[in-house]
């Protein structure tokens, strides 16, 4: 078959619009029939379209597209690839805290990547020193919500709720519990007679005591004014009324220096042992009223409730 | 040089067989590399940073992670060489078993767990660029 060399111009020429049009129009043209029979020009074809395709998904965010044309351009849109697939797998690892991803490969982008995950870094710095300190605080502040601020002890608030809890224990596992009361006798002459510094002392004096008789599961606290409660877990009202006389005789024969004078104050000590039904109001009270027992009787004294 | 030399084996050996002479080397070259050129971890961020930073260092190539799923057992990394790959046939050339062998060594130093790698991807482009999928083998 022979062909004559304006033949050869028009299948070039045909061959240049093609693939012009493949890479202006936005629909890839269709191979005309006479290019069909062009060697090599299906496969060529193919490649472009793939190119194509690929550059498309990757301008539009899909990096999985995957290019299987071999060659330098196939291979330098793939080179594209790897990095922005690498930039979001290291961005990955960024957001789950690796502040060592570096970027290498994009010019000025890494530049600004870096500096930015280093600012994040140091920002994350701050803001976990920030979070401890607050950590801090909030153990100081609930610390101090459950504190009475004079005797470092439990304030009534947090002494409640730790009774409330071994209320329930008592209630589940149906063992002996006592309850104390004490109360500094006089303490109002104390603080007329010798100013209020006078009675905080008492009232320190009276709390270090607490804590050397205190044992293990024993927990206390300050009610108010002159008033403290020591609650003994799986202790009966026998057992108790040791630990309430041993209290009551160490305070009697402690001196409380301030300034220059020396004092010694007693407590009233009413003992209340759980019985089925209780609440801890009705524990509490029971233990009060042995106290002001105590007090009639002419203080300085240890009273067990008559019940339990 | 190592393609003449594989050259050889494969007319002796066959092609399957030199495939897995060559894997199993390049299992072991990665199983002294990680020996001796890595310290033991086991955070994945940690191995990697390691491992990019020997591998650059010794002028090995550049190693890039595209995608890591730990849970699934499935990696893709890509493996640049600053060699210059004029002279090699770049097109259809995808016979990097030496590397996949190595690689499958080092993650199976690093998470205890066999992998099989298999480069699905080889570019040339001023320095030669292998793509390898790593699979745990379950
Ligand atoms: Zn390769």
């Amino acid at each position: 078959m022979s062909s004559k060399p304006e033949d050869s111009i028009t299948l070039a020429e045909l061959l240049v619009k093609t693939l012009q049009e493949l890479l202006a129009s936005r629909i890839p043209p269709k191979i005309p029939d006479e290019l069909t029979k062009v060697k090599g020009f299906q496969q060529l074809y193919s490649t472009l379209i793939e190119i194509r395709s690929a550059i498309m998904a990757f301008s539009t965010g899909d990096l999985n597209y995957r290019v299987s044309s071999k060659g330098y351009v196939p291979g330098a849109i793939k080179s594209l690839q790897a990095a922005l697939l690498h930039l979001t797998w290291q961005t990955k690892m960024i957001a789950s805290g690796d502040f060592t991803q570096r970027v290498d490969f994009m010019g000025d982008f890494s530049e600004s990547f870096n500096s930015m995950v280093k600012q994040l870094e140091e920002n994350m710095r701050k803001l976990n020193i920030s979070n401890l300190l607050l950590q801090d605080f909030n153990i100081q502040l609930e610390h101090a919500a459950r504190t009475d601020p004079l005797t470092g002890i439990n304030n009534r608030g947090y002494f409640s709720e730790l009774l409330k809890l071994e209320m329930e224990r008592i209630t589940r596992y149906g063992h002996a519990c006592t309850v104390l009361m004490l109360d500094i006798d006089h303490f109002k002459s104390i603080n007329d007679t010798y100013g209020h510094a006078a009675g905080d002392e008492a009232l320190r004096t009276l709390t270090s005591i607490i804590q050397e008789c205190a044992r293990k599961n024993d927990f206390y606290g300050r009610l108010g004014g002159e008033e403290f409660a020591i609650t003994l877990p799986e202790t009966d009202i026998h057992g108790a009324a040791i630990v309430a006389e041993r209290l009551r005789a160490n305070l009697e024969t402690t001196v409380i220096k301030f300034d220059s004078h020396e004092l010694f104050v007693t407590a009233s000590i009413g003992v209340s042992q759980y019985q089925a039904g209780d609440t801890m109001e009705t524990l509490l009270h029971r233990a009060d009223q042995a106290m002001y027992e105590a007090k009639k009787n002419g203080r300085n004294r240890v009273c067990l409730s008559s019940v339990g | 040089m190592q393609f003449a030399f594989r050259d050889v084996i494969e007319r002796h050996m066959g092609t399957e067989a030199t495939d897995k002479i060559f894997y199993e080397a390049g299992a072991l070259a990665g199983k002294e590399f990680y020996t001796h050129m890595l310290t033991p971890t086991t955070d994945l961020n940690e191995f990697v940073r390691q491992l990019q930073k020997v591998l650059k260092d010794l002028g090995i190539g550049i190693l890039r992670v595209e995608k890591a799923d730990m849970e699934k057992g499935e990696i893709i990394v890509t493996v640049s060489e600053d060699l210059d790959c004029s002279g090699l046939p770049e097109i259809d050339y995808e016979i990097c078993i030496y590397d996949e062998g190595f690689i499958s060594a080092l993650l199976e130093c690093f998470s205890g767990i066999k992998f099989t790698v298999k480069e699905v991807d080889c570019w040339c482009t001023g320095d030669r660029t292998c793509r390898f999928n790593a699979k745990a083998v379950v």
